[in-house]
C-alpha cells in the first residue's frame, strides 16, 4: 500500500513540475505579487493635491494657507478662485478636498472670536477623505493653538498616545507578512484543484479511480504536491519578509510553521472539495474564484473583521484564513503566546479533517 | 496552412461569423457553469463583498484600566461608555487587558493612572494614556481619532462655568459631496463590481479560448476557412453578452440591496461598461494565445488582470501614496479608469470631464490589445 501511495506521489509530483511554464508560475508571480503588494498596500493617504479657496485678504489667512503648503502630506496648493471652479476640480477629481476661507476669518480672528472654515471632500473615496480631513483638522488645530499661545494656561489634562507592537503604524509591517499566507493559499488552491479537474476532463481520473488506489489514497497522492509547493513558497516568502523587509519575527517560528501546515492541509481539503464536484477545467477555475474571492476579503485581509455584520461573523470564523492571519500578525508583531497560537491552529485544523474527509467520500461515491 | 494567407486576407464574412457566435453560444449554454458565472457568481460575491468589506468601525472594543476609582474618572468613564464608537470593557489592572490586547481581542487600552485625580487637583497636566494595537495601522487610528473625540467633549464640558478663554478656537465645517453618510460601502460596492467585470471578461476568455488549444479543436477550426478576425469576434460576442448580463445583476443588486444611487445615466453605464469589458475580453484573448493550456491561462490572467485590478486600481488603495514605479504602471491598468468612471456614474452623476478621458483611454487599450491578439495568432499558425 506505502509504495502503491509512494509511485502515485512520484506520479503527480512529475505531473505538478515538468511543464517549464507551469514551474515558473510557481515562482514569478507570488514574487512579484510580494513586491506590488508591499508597496501598494496602503491606506495611508500622502503625496494628494488639496484645493483652496481665500476670499480673505487678511494676514491669519495667508499664515493658515502657507501652514497647507508646508504639510507633507499634500502635494500641492491650487488656489481656486470661486466655488464654481473648486466644484468642477472635485467632480474632476483633480482634488479631493477644497478648503474654504470665508471673507471675514482673519478679522473674526483678530476680535477674538471663533471663526469657521468650510472644507469640501470628494465622498467619492470616503476612506481617503477622511484621512484628509483628519490632517486638515491637525493643521488648523496648531495653528489655532498657537494662536492662541500665551493667552492661556497649561491644559487640565492631555492625551498620551502609544502605538504597541508597532509604533509606527506602518503599514508594511502590518500588511506584508499576511502575504506569508495568500500568496502559497492561491496556488495550492489552483494547484491542487485544476489537477484534478484536468484528470477528470482528460478521463485520466476515471482510470485511477479504478485502480487499486483507495479514495484516501488518491486524495493524499493529490495533496502532497500542494503541500511541498505551498510549504516552500512558505519558506521563501517567510525569509525575504524577515531579510528584505526588515519585519522581524517575535514569536516562535516553530509554531508558525504548524500554523502553516495546518492551513494549507485545510486549502487542500477546499481545493479537492471543489474538484470532486466538478467536471472540467473552467468549472473548477470558478469554483476556485467563487471561494478564494470571499476567502480573501472575509478574511481581515483588507479590513477589519470585527466591522462585518454579525451575521457574517461565522462565515469569518469557518474561513482558516481568518484564524491564520491572526496567527501570522501575531508571532509577527505581537509576540503571541504558545496557547492563543494553539487556540487559533484548532479551528483550521477541523476545517481540515471536514473538507478531506468530505473530499475522500465523493471521489469514493463516483467509483460506486 | 499554405491556402490559408488569401482566404485571412478576404474580408470578413457575416455568415461565418454568424455561425461562431453560434457555436460559441451554444457551448455557453450547454455548459450550466457559464451562466453560474453570468448570473449567481455576481451577486453573490457583490453580496459578500458589499457586507464584508468596511472600513467603518462602529463597535471598537476598548480596554479601560482605571488604577485609582474617583470622580473623576468615573465622568470620563462614563463619556467612554456613552460613545456609540465604543465597546468599553474595564479592569483594575493593566495586565488583565495586555493578553487580550496579545491574543487582537481588543483594539486599545486606555490607562488612568493612579496619580490622575491626584494631579488634576494640583493644577498639573494629567496624562490619559491611550495604547493601540498597531498590527492595525488603519483602526488603531480611528480608535485614537475617536477617543480624542470623547476627550476633547468631555475637557470642555468639564471646562463650562470656569475661567478657559475659548477665542482663537478655529472651528472646521466639513462637508463629504456624493456620500454625505461616508459609508465607504459607497465606494468599495463599485470597486468590487470592476472587479467582477474584470474576473468574469478575462479568466472566462481565457479560459474558453486555451481550452480549444488544449483539446486540439483549434486546429480544426484553423483548418476551416474562419479569419483570425472572425474568430475573435465569434468569442468576443457572446462572452460581451454574458458580461454585460453580470453588469446588469451587479447593478441591480447595488441599487436594491446596498442602497447605491444611480446618479448617472443608463446609457452611459452601458456603454462604458461595454468599452471596458472589451478591454477585458482583449486581456483574455490574448493571455490565451500566449499561454496555451487552460491552467496557464488562468494563472496568466490572475497575474495580468486581477491582481493589479484589487491593487492598483485605486479600488483600496489609494493610488496616490505609493511609489512613482508603481504610479506609471497603475496608469495602464485598464481597471483603474474604470473605477474612477464607474463611481462617478454612480454617485456623482455623468460628469465629462471624468468620462470622456477614461472611455478614451480604455477603448485605446482595446484596438492595442486586439491588434495584439491577431498579430500572436498569426504568428502562431505560421
Amino acid at each position: 500500500m506505502l509504495t502503491r501511495l509512494a509511485a502515485l506521489i512520484v506520479k503527480e509530483l512529475l505531473a505538478a513540475f515538468r511543464d517549464p511554464k507551469a514551474r515558473a508560475s510557481f515562482v514569478i508571480p507570488p514574487i512579484l505579487q510580494l513586491f506590488l503588494f508591499a508597496y501598494a498596500a496602503t491606506l495611508e493617504v500622502s503625496n494628494v493635491p488639496v484645493g483652496v479657496i481665500n476670499d480673505d485678504w487678511g494676514t491669519a489667512s495667508v499664515q493658515l494657507v502657507s501652514r497647507f503648503e508646508r504639510a507633507s502630506a499634500f502635494s500641492e496648493i491650487r488656489l481656486y478662485p470661486s466655488v464654481k471652479a473648486a466644484q468642477a476640480a472635485i467632480d474632476a477629481q483633480d482634488v479631493m478636498a477644497v478648503v474654504r476661507i470665508g471673507q471675514d476669518f482673519s478679522r473674526t480672528l483678530s476680535a477674538g472670536e471663533s471663526p469657521s472654515i468650510q472644507v469640501l471632500l470628494d465622498g467619492r473615496k470616503s476612506n481617503s477623505a477622511q484621512i484628509v480631513n483628519n490632517y486638515i483638522a491637525t493643521i488648523v488645530a496648531q495653528f489655532s493653538a498657537d494662536w492662541r499661545l500665551g493667552r492661556e494656561r497649561a491644559q487640565p489634562t492631555e492625551l498620551v498616545d502609544r502605538s504597541w507592537y508597532n509604533p509606527n503604524r506602518d503599514y508594511q509591517k502590518a500588511m506584508v507578512p499576511i502575504l506569508i499566507a495568500t500568496l502559497p493559499m492561491t496556488i495550492v488552491l489552483m494547484v491542487v484543484g485544476m489537477s484534478v479537474a484536468r484528470e477528470q476532463e482528460l478521463g485520466t481520473f476515471e482510470q485511477l479511480l479504478v485502480s487499486p488506489l483507495q479514495p484516501l489514497e488518491i486524495v493524499v497522492g493529490k495533496a502532497v504536491p500542494g503541500l511541498i509547493v505551498g510549504l516552500a513558497q512558505c519558506v521563501v516568502m517567510t525569509l525575504i519578509v524577515v531579510y528584505v523587509f526588515a519585519i522581524p519575527i517575535t514569536g516562535s517560528i516553530a509554531m508558525l510553521f504548524l500554523a502553516l501546515t495546518v492551513f494549507l492541509i485545510s486549502i487542500i481539503g477546499v481545493a479537492l472539495f471543489i474538484s470532486s464536484l466538478v467536471s472540467n477545467q473552467q468549472q473548477a477555475m470558478m469554483g476556485i474564484m467563487v471561494c478564494m474571492m470571499p476567502a480573501m476579503l472575509l478574511s481581515g485581509f483588507s479590513s477589519p473583521v470585527q466591522n462585518m455584520p454579525t451575521w457574517l461573523q461565522p462565515l469569518a470564523a469557518i474561513n482558516p484564513l481568518t484564524h491564520m492571519l491572526v496567527i501570522i500578525r501575531g508571532v509577527f508583531l505581537r509576540d503571541m503566546p504558545f496557547w492563543l497560537v494553539a487556540e487559533r491552529i484548532w479551528p483550521m485544523a477541523v476545517m481540515a479533517v471536514v473538507t478531506i474527509t468530505a473530499a475522500a467520500w465523493m471521489f469514493r461515491r463516483k467509483v460506486e | 496552412m499554405s491556402d490559408g494567407g488569401e482566404n485571412r486576407a478576404a474580408a470578413p464574412s457575416l455568415r461565418r461569423i454568424r455561425a461562431l457566435i453560434r457555436k460559441e453560444a451554444l457551448q455557453v449554454l450547454r455548459d450550466p457553469s457559464s451562466l453560474v458565472v453570468a448570473f449567481v457568481l455576481p451577486a453573490l460575491l457583490l453580496f459578500l463583498f458589499g457586507f464584508g468589506i468596511s472600513f467603518d468601525a462602529t463597535r471598537l472594543k476598548i480596554g479601560l484600566v482605571v488604577e485609582q476609582p474617583t470622580p473623576d474618572t468615573a465622568s470620563f468613564a462614563a463619556s467612554l461608555s456613552d460613545s456609540p464608537y465604543f465597546d468599553v470593557r474595564r479592569a483594575a489592572h493593566r495586565q488583565a487587558l495586555v493578553d487580550e490586547l496579545s491574543a487582537g481581542r481588543i483594539n486599545g487600552i486606555i490607562v488612568l493612572a493612579g496619580d490622575f485625580s491626584e494631579r488634576l487637583a494640583r493644577g498639573d497636566t494629567a496624562g490619559i494614556q491611550v495604547i493601540t494595537d498597531g498590527s492595525d495601522p488603519n483602526t488603531a487610528g480611528l480608535a485614537t481619532g475617536y477617543v480624542r473625540g470623547v476627550w476633547q467633549v468631555w475637557q470642555s464640558q468639564r471646562a463650562l462655568g470656569r475661567d478657559v478663554p475659548q477665542a482663537g478656537q478655529i472651528s472646521i465645517d466639513a462637508r463629504f459631496w456624493f456620500n454625505a453618510e461616508l459609508e465607504s460601502r459607497r465606494f468599495l460596492v463599485p470597486g468590487s463590481i470592476s472587479l467582477i467585470m474584470m474576473m468574469i471578461g478575462s479568466l472566462l476568455t481565457a479560459l474558453v479560448v486555451s481550452r480549444e488549444w488544449e483539446r486540439g479543436t483549434m486546429e480544426a477550426l484553423l483548418a476551416t476557412p474562419v479569419t483570425t478576425l472572425e474568430f475573435i469576434i465569434g468569442k468576443v460576442v457572446p462572452n460581451l453578452v454574458l458580461g454585460m448580463c453580470a453588469m446588469g445583476v451587479c447593478v441591480v443588486t447595488s441599487i436594491f440591496v446596498f442602497g447605491i444611487p444611480l446618479r448617472g445615466s443608463i446609457v452611459t453605464l452601458i456603454a462604458f461598461t461595454g468599452v471596458f469589458l472589451l478591454v477585458a475580453l482583449g486581456i483574455g484573448l490574448l493571455v490565451s494565445t500566449v499561454a496555451r493550456t487552460q491552467f496557464l491561462a488562468s494563472q496568466l490572467a490572475m497575474l495580468v488582470a486581477f491582481l493589479p485590478g484589487v491593487y492598483l486600481s485605486g479600488f483600496l488603495f489609494e493610488v496616490a501614496s505609493m511609489p512613482a514605479v508603481l504610479r506609471v504602471i497603475a496608469k495602464i491598468i485598464p481597471a483603474s479608469y474604470y473605477v474612477r468612471g464607474l463611481n462617478t456614474i454612480l454617485l456623482a452623476g455623468d460628469i465629462p470631464a471624468v468620462l470622456i478621458p477614461a472611455t478614451g483611454v480604455l477603448l485605446l487599450m482595446s484596438v492595442i490589445l486586439f491588434a495584439l491578439t491577431i498579430l500572436t495568432s498569426r504568428q502562431r499558425l505560421d
